[in-house]
């Protein structure tokens, strides 16, 4: 959860970051150098942030007591036919 | 016997005379829980519900006084007759007066519960925890068979692929389901832990909503360390829960919107971002190439090559100039030159000597000419008279038998000049006759 939080704040940071570069670039006071400095710093926190979204694939757990036992079972690949029967 | 066929219209007709005849229908009275009152215009319809059996009957309260507060669950007792629509085939009362009899005796308590709670402050502000932008792991606690976890899964994946779901099942009615609610918010809160938890259910009746306004289920929500969604119902369904939890969600689908809003959101920043900054640095290059041309161009104009080159352009052109304005200095020299070298020849004694010899000499051979010429002129006039002179020489005359008769030395050319006894002279060619005149006669017959 720890590293998730962090991962999370993280997240937001890089995006707050990638907001100011593509308005900074958008302005177009800069030296090329600066320019390319950004545009490169930009690509690699849209890379990140990519990164950070895309780093939990889809997963469906159905948690059910049965007999007194918590059971987990992975239903991500058929995901209705673990939910059962629509009411 | 052939049996009697009837229309639809028959029957319901017959049925409205039947109600409409029956005394015992007309002015009664009513007793039940209002289901669902809905104004339209200014007629009331509601269902009311029996108390204790699963029974209801469609009312209708025309020409409504908007004043009085009915509302869903409240216990009235009404006042009205029976009857029966035959368009549609069904049976209403049709209300003539309402009377409140309090409130429903769950509402009443439920009432009382949402106080207390209030009171303890459960539902402050205050403690509501954040709901996480970006989970990643999504804790769900309802009935695994019921509309609402499809709805919200359904919700989820549509929007965003990359989150994991774990669905704890549990009963959402009935007398164990407030329990199982709440082993299900334990549960992700000590053994599977999640960012953030929904609980819910679909829509349904009044009652069937009740393990979501029990106070052992909306205390277990104010104690959960993670943040909780209520999600139960409709929009205009409200429990308990929905004040105890951190964030309402109107509707289980509403639930999934606002766990993977954000990050929906976010893909499409991302993306918006990348292009946009595209789109900057290529616009941001092309201007610096386009910058850099125009100085290289500029550094070519004034390199010391093309200074060169364009200064030997000048010495060219100044050179050409040069010679030009020369020539034409010395052409109009030139001529200056010439014209004094006429003047100056023209003064020359040995020309002018020259010049008066040859003019000497033109005019003596002029002289000479026309001498010459006037010589031979007179050489031929000579020749002429002296041929002339050859050919009138009378003795050539006299030559021929004529002759010449002179007397006192005079020529005799008339008889007139002799008279009788004149002595004569006759000339002939070879000697003289003297005589003497015997006689003259005029006139040249014989």
């Amino acid at each position: 959860m720890c590293g998730d939080a962090q991962n999370n704040i993280k997240f937001e940071d890089a995006m707050k970051r990638l907001e100011e570069i593509v308005k900074s670039l958008e302005e177009g006071n800069l030296s090329l150098d600066e320019a390319i400095d950004l545009y490169e710093e930009g690509i690699r926190l849209s890379k990140l942030c990519n990164e950070i979204l895309r780093s939990v694939e889809k997963r469906v757990v159905l948690i059910e007591k049965l007999n007194g036992e918590y059971v987990e079972d992975d239903i991500t690949n058929d995901i209705y036919g673990g939910l059962g029967q629509k009411e | 016997m052939a049996k009697k066929e009837w229309s639809v219209y028959e029957l319901t007709s017959y049925l409205r005379k039947k109600v409409e005849m029956d005394v015992l229908l007309k002015n009664i009275y009513l007793k039940g829980e209002v289901i669902r009152p809905t104004l339209s215009g200014d007629h009331l319809y509601f269902e009311l519900k029996d108390l204790e059996y699963d029974a209801k009957v469609k009312c209708v309260y025309f020409w409504f006084d908007k004043r009085i507060e009915v509302r869903h669950g409240s216990k009235v007792l009404i006042k009205g007759s029976v009857i029966f629509y035959e368009k549609e085939g069904i049976i209403e009362i049709k209300v003539n007066e309402i009377t409140d009899i309090g409130l429903g005796e769950l509402f009443v308590k439920l009432k009382q519960l949402e106080e207390k709670l209030r009171q303890e402050g459960l539902f402050d502000q205050k403690h509501k925890k954040e709901i996480p932008q970006y989970p990643k792991r999504i804790g769900i606690v309802t009935s695994k068979n019921g509309a609402a976890v499809r709805d919200i899964i359904n919700t989820i994946y549509s929007k965003f692929e990359n989150v994991e779901v774990y669905i704890f099942n549990c009963s959402v009615q009935g007398q164990s389901a407030p329990f199982e609610i709440c082993e299900g918010i334990e549960y992700f809160n000590k053994v599977l832990p999640v960012e953030v938890i929904i609980v819910g259910r679909g829509g349904g009746a009044f009652e069937d909503l009740m393990a979501f306004n029990d106070e052992m289920v909306v205390r277990k929500i104010f104690e959960s360390e993670i943040p909780v969604i209520s999600a139960v119902g409709h929009e205009r369904d409200y429990v308990l829960t929905d004040f105890v939890a951190d964030l309402r969600a109107i509707t289980p689908t509403n639930a999934g919107e606002i766990v993977v809003g954000f990050q929906n959101r976010a893909l499409e920043m991302l993306d918006e971002y990348q292009k946009r900054m595209k789109r900057a640095i290529l616009k941001k290059i092309e201007s610096d190439a386009e910058n850099l041309k125009h100085k290289i161009y500029r550094l070519y104009q004034n390199s010391p090559s093309s200074k060169v080159i364009k200064l030997a352009q000048d010495v060219n052109l100044l050179s050409g100039r040069l010679a030009f304005s020369i020539n034409k200095k010395l052409h109009s020299v030139s001529t200056i030159l010439k014209i004094l070298e006429k003047r100056l020849s023209d003064v020359n004694p040995y020309i002018r000597f020259t010049r008066a010899k040859n003019h000497y000499e033109m005019l003596c051979k002029r002289l000479h000419t026309a001498f010459e010429d006037f010589r031979k002129r007179k050489e031929f006039e000579l020749q002429l008279k002296l041929e002339k002179l050859i050919a009138l020489n009378p003795l050539n005359i006299l030559k021929r038998g004529y002759s010449v008769t002179i007397h006192n030395s005079e020529l005799i050319t008339s008889v007139k000049q002799i008279k009788v006894d004149d002595e004569i002279v006759t000339r002939l060619s070879d000697g003289f006759i003297r005589s003497k005149v015997l006689g003259v006669q005029e006139g040249v017959d014989e």
